[in-house]
């Protein structure tokens, strides 16, 4: 091909291509500059034997008409030029039509699910969830009503599906979170969210892994540890959670560094069998699991605890909590005696020491050295 | 007609976890388990040679059964989710639920259930212990992400050593790793209903048990509909995490269903039988 047809092309290539992008970004726009080129250029062409304005009037009833009630060219220049802007306006009216109702629709959809992730914003220190289902909502809606009352902004959360649209209802639970539409195990998707730093960017703090509960359990698994393995290859410094289903598969996703994998179904087997032989320990550890009151929780009978806070674990020094210098022993029982908490353990390199530990319970308290606490807020 | 069975675990139907709920139970105390079940047949193989452990045929839902099982004189009910009945297993469990609180509201019920959508249903049958898998995960992820994101956003060494708090609530309900595990000690409600929360916990933390929350009773009064019916009182269990260090247990639980229904201590202790023996020395 000849250097000038080529850059012929080139430009032709350059034009449309500007020409899609303008149509994308500002379609309304675009619409109406095109209309108003064919109905000047259709103006012009019969402006010898009309005159322009009339021309031009009479080119815009054309359009917006199809030719209704107007009456026709007389010569065959005047013919073909209305024939064309005829066609051109139905074309145009149909893509027009098209644009608004496909609008309509989007903002119909965009108000019943998850917004996508804008793709120009970086994300960071946020959370990121893999997975959607019921167990994705309820643990926006246990995270949603933390915030509530504690009165803290919530993190942002990504949630990564490869649904087209997730759907959120009508709860208030998702003013922070986002739609990153993928497979799970995608590094490219994974890249999306922000999950490793990058300059300017820390990258995420937390991922949770929740298995497909439409697969089967072995299967939604192994999908899981696919995308953990995707997670920890790309950040490893990310603190990874992990629901299984199977807890005969924990043992591999320990092996791929997750932090923490919960095996919920031997959890439940264990607390049915601790609940049926210990009347009262489930409620107590429901209680102490739920960020949202829970509505199983009984604690409220009594008119001394009408008002009762949800008890929670948490982490205070010696020095905060006025113990620094005793021993623990000695410590537990004054600060329940001063402020109702129960001191349970001391936290060391090696976890928490649990006060019913001989060796721990003798220990003398640094200022610094970290307690944890079970309590309310207002108890601390 | 004298209880054949006293003290014991009813377990209504058998499931795939079952056996393993066997085997924890029988690990963390002696008491008999009667296993409660239509087809024996099904589960012979399953529940195999055990001692201390009991079948009986029988509907589960049906009263009749539920007599025969010497319900009225059990420690607490297990219901379990049936694998084979799908969705509608927890409108079973609900049944059972009901027919348990006509016979003896008092006795402890827990049941497993399948749908945590199904929760409300529950709420008539005054059940005291809920337990799903999903509703486990959902908030075990949920202290996850708030912990570990307090310890990355905080200024604090405290705020920082939240992260570390993410495994206790692990350890708590499977203790396998760790030595410390929560008990109930049953106190005599006569004898220590008047002793304050705070005398508890100075007694036992020199003795290696931490008393953590009270279990009692809370009553529910169910007024007659009209003059067929009979006005009757519900009782269900009652956790009080943290009391107030001078309220006794009398204060907060003025209804008691009867003197031999014991006041409950939820003890963190290595052993079962040490924190039992260390409430008994107290005088």
């Amino acid at each position: 091909m000849k250097s000038w047809a080529r850059a012929l092309l080139d430009l032709y290539r350059s034009l449309w291509e500007r020409f899609l992008n303008t149509l994308n970004r500002r379609p309304l726009l675009t619409f109406s500059f095109i209309i108003l080129c064919i109905i000047c250029l259709a103006a012009a062409l019969l402006s010898e034997s009309e005159g322009i304005g009339a021309s031009a009037f009479w080119h815009a009833l054309v359009y917006m008409l199809s030719g209704l009630d107007v009456d026709p060219p007389q010569t065959i220049t005047g013919e073909i030029v209305a024939s064309a802007v005829l066609v051109c306006g139905v074309i145009l009216v149909s893509l027009f039509t098209g644009y608004v109702a496909a609008e309509f629709s989007r903002l119909l959809t965009s108000a019943v699910s998850i917004p996508l992730k804008p793709s120009n914003r970086k994300f960071q220190d946020h959370t990121v969830i893999f997975g959607w289902g019921p167990k994705t909502k309820a643990v926006l809606r246990e995270l949603n009503a933390d915030h509530a009352a504690r009165g803290f902004r919530a993190d942002d959360i990504l949630v990564v599906s490869p649904q087209e649209h997730l759907e959120r209802g009508t709860e208030q639970i998702y003013e922070h979170v986002w739609h990153v539409r993928g497979n799970p195990n995608d590094t490219d998707v994974l890249t999306s969210c922000n999950i490793s730093a990058t300059t300017g960017c820390s990258g995420a703090d937390i991922a949770v892994v929740i298995g497909d509960t439409h697969l089967p359990p072995e299967e939604a698994d192994r999908q899981s540890l696919l995308t953990l393995l995707a997670v920890e290859h790309l950040q490893p410094k990310v603190v990874s959670l992990v629901d299984v289903f199977d807890e005969r598969s924990a043992e591999h996703f320990r092996n791929a560094n997750a932090d923490e994998v919960l095996a919920p179904s031997r959890y439940a087997t264990l607390l049915l069998a601790r609940a049926a032989e210990f009347p009262g320990l489930s409620a107590y550890i429901d209680e102490l699991l739920a960020l949202a009151p829970t509505t199983q929780s009984t604690i409220a009978s009594s008119e001394l605890v009408e008002a009762k806070e949800p008890i929670s674990f948490y982490v205070r020094s010696a020095e905060h909590l006025g113990v620094a210098g005793q021993r623990l022993d000695d410590a537990i029982v004054s600060s329940n005696k001063r402020s109702d908490i129960v001191v349970v353990g001391l936290l060391g390199r090696q976890g928490v020491a649990f006060t019913c530990d001989e060796s721990a319970r003798a220990t003398v308290l640094e200022p610094n050295d970290q307690l944890v606490v079970i309590a309310t807020p207002s108890q601390l | 007609m004298e209880p054949v069975f006293r003290n014991h675990i009813v377990m209504c139907g058998w499931n795939r976890r079952a056996a393993a709920i066997v085997s924890a139970l029988q690990e963390l105390g002696q008491r008999p388990i009667l296993i409660l079940h239509e087809n024996l047949d099904d589960i012979a193989q399953s529940v195999g040679k055990r001692r201390g452990v009991f079948l009986m045929g029988g509907n589960p839902s049906d009263k009749a059964a539920l007599l025969r099982a010497d319900v009225g004189t059990a420690y607490s009910v297990l219901v379990l989710a049936l694998d084979s009945l799908g969705d509608s297993t927890d409108a079973r469990s609900v049944q059972i639920a009901l027919a348990v609180e006509r016979i003896r509201s008092a006795v402890f019920t827990v049941v497993e259930l399948r749908d945590i959508q199904n929760k409300a249903h529950f709420g008539w049958t005054k059940v005291d212990d809920l337990i799903t898998d999903q509703e486990i995960a959902v908030r075990m992820l949920a202290q996850g992400v708030r912990h570990v994101g307090a310890a990355q956003s905080a200024d604090s060494q405290e705020g920082k050593s939240e992260r570390h708090l993410v495994p206790i609530y692990r350890q708590l309900i499977d203790p396998t790793h760790s030595s410390a595990q929560i008990f109930r000690v049953d106190l005599n409600w006569q004898r220590f209903s008047s002793r304050c929360f705070h005398e508890l916990l100075a007694w036992g933390v020199p003795r290696c048990v931490l008393p953590l929350a009270w279990v009692g009773f809370k009553v529910h009064r169910i007024p007659a509909h009209d003059e067929n019916h009979q006005a009757w009182v519900s009782w269900k269990s009652d956790v009080y995490a943290n009391p107030p260090a001078n309220v006794r247990a009398s204060d907060i639980w003025k209804d008691w269903p009867g003197p031999d229904h014991p006041l409950g201590l939820l003890v963190l202790a290595n052993s079962r039988k040490h924190a039992e023996s260390v409430f008994e020395g107290l005088r």
